[in-house]
């Protein structure tokens, strides 16, 4: 068929760039299909990028860290605990210490440590009492550090609120600006040979036409990949096809050589 | 026909027989390339109507504009293909065979496999030439094919084009500022001027 082979020439004359569109547009039908796990991802990033505010705690080798952690992970406003070995402290405390000389058998050489985390809203008499329990816990041979990192408010930005709840429509938005505009220059690069095709072969709208084959390719082998990741929901993508089939036709119509 | 404020053309009134070879002069600027696109409706008029007197289904029109719209990219012998078309040629064969006549008679064969950008004004016009008469038109027309061609080239195209007139009864409008050419060619010679008609007759008439 006639526009088959055109389209294949087409793509075998320019074939980096007619891969590079073919991805891109089959790329943001499938990101359109996957609004949960995307928005998932970027919540997940989103808070694993938090800081949480924590204290160190160093522990004396006799005593049993690890069971000392156990017993904190199960507190309320613990948002988690870090086990530091012996060797880990004492490198820490080598690096803090060492232009002061300290003998190496330095009885600090002897502690473990724990690095306990804290959730974000916890008041300050939450904190109080945590840090007390440990104290509890392990008796006298317990250096606490102090606080780090407490949360300003600015920090919790209207940014991250954003991205929280419009990560996914954003990213789809610039996605969808970015691979329009390709496909945009890319037609337009193409316009005269649609042309010559159209003034010398007998055939209208060549341009439409192959175009309209290649995003529908693009949409049919975007289903392979929705279907397999359990896509819930089916407008991103059928919106998106629409989005440039509509393109294609308002662009292709109008080139002409003048 | 009006480009904004420019008027190119005023008040012409011009019928072309099927099967008629029509030159049309005038000096640079007259308007012969506007009323040219107008026939070939690739401009449409600003005032009044082009009309084809056929079925527009049954005619196809072979165009040769002025900047010859070929793509530099291309070699001579790929842009003659972009002319074959499945619905006219029953095999590539036949195209073939049409396409090395027509090379033949213009004497373009051995410079096929240059590209449009190293080819000189010359072949580039005829590469154009053949490339329209592969479409098998029933109407042709030409803005200034012979611009860059010398005489006895010109004269040979037009034996050409009155061999294809007689044979398929292929309708030629062709355009030039060259009085001088057209006035040993026979045909209806139209003179425009300044955008006017101001005659349009025989050559051994005027
Ligand atoms: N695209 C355009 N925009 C504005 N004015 C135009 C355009 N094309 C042509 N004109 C003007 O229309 C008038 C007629 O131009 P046209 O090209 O038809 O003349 P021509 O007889 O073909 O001349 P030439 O022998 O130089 O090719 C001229 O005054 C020209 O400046
Ligand atoms: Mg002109």
């Amino acid at each position: 068929m006639f526009y088959i082979d055109k389209f294949l020439n087409l793509f075998g004359k320019a074939p980096l760039k007619s891969t590079f569109l073919f991805l891109g547009i089959l790329g943001v039908f499938i990101f359109s299909g996957q609004q949960d796990s995307v928005q998932k991802a970027i919540n997940k990033s989103l808070e694993s990028k938090k800081k949480y505010p924590y204290f160190y705690v160093l522990i004396s080798a006799k005593n049993n860290a690890q069971r000392v952690r156990r017993q904190l992970v199960k507190l309320p406003g613990v948002q988690e605990v870090q086990f530091l070995s012996q060797k880990t402290v004492s490198q820490k405390v080598k690096n803090i210490l060492k232009d002061i000389d300290i003998g190496k058998n330095s009885e600090l050489f002897d502690y473990e440590g724990l690095k306990v985390s804290l959730s974000l809203d916890l008041p300050p008499r939450g904190i109080k009492l945590i840090r007390d329990y440990v104290k509890r816990l392990v008796g006298a041979e317990v250096i606490l550090g102090s606080l780090q990192d407490v949360p300003k408010d600015e920090v919790k930005s209207g940014f991250v609120t954003f991205l929280k709840s419009w990560g996914w429509e954003s990213i789809l938005f610039i996605l969808s600006i970015i691979s329009i505009s390709v496909f945009l220059v890319i037609v337009l690069e193409q316009s005269k040979e649609f042309y010559l095709f159209e003034e010398f072969s007998r055939k209208r709208l060549v341009g439409v036409k192959i175009y309209a084959l290649f995003i529908t390719l693009c949409f049919i082998m975007s289903l392979i990949p929705l279907t397999l990741f359990n896509t819930v929901s089916w407008y991103g993508p059928m919106a998106l096809f629409i989005i440039f089939q509509m393109t294609n036709l308002l662009n292709t119509l109008k080139t002409r050589w003048e | 026909m009006d480009y904004g404020t420019t008027k190119a053309l005023s008040a012409i009134n011009l019928t072309v027989q099927m099967g008629e070879v029509v030159f049309l002069t005038g000096p640079s600027g007259a308007g012969k390339t506007t009323l040219l696109k107008l026939m070939g409706k690739s401009i449409d008029p600003s005032s009044g109507q082009v009309n084809y007197h056929t079925d527009p289904k049954s005619h196809f029109i072979g165009k040769v504009y002025q900047d010859l719209r070929l793509i530099p990219g291309n070699t001579c012998e790929k842009t003659l293909d972009q002319a074959y078309d499945r619905s006219i040629y029953k095999s590539k064969k036949l195209f073939l065979s049409d396409r090395n006549e027509l090379c033949r008679i213009l004497g373009i064969s051995d410079r096929l496999k240059l590209k449009i950008k190293e080819a000189n004004g010359g072949l580039k016009q005829k590469v154009a030439i053949i490339r329209a008469l592969l479409t098998k038109p029933s109407i042709l027309l030409l803005d200034e094919p012979t611009s860059s061609l010398d005489l006895s080239n010109a004269k040979k195209l037009y034996e050409l084009l009155s061999f294809l007139n007689l044979k398929r009864g292929i309708t030629v409008v062709w355009a030039t500022h060259n009085k001088d050419l057209v006035k040993s060619f026979s045909g209806r010679i139209v003179h425009l001027e300044k955008g006017k008609l101001i005659h349009s007759g025989h050559a051994c008439f005027i």
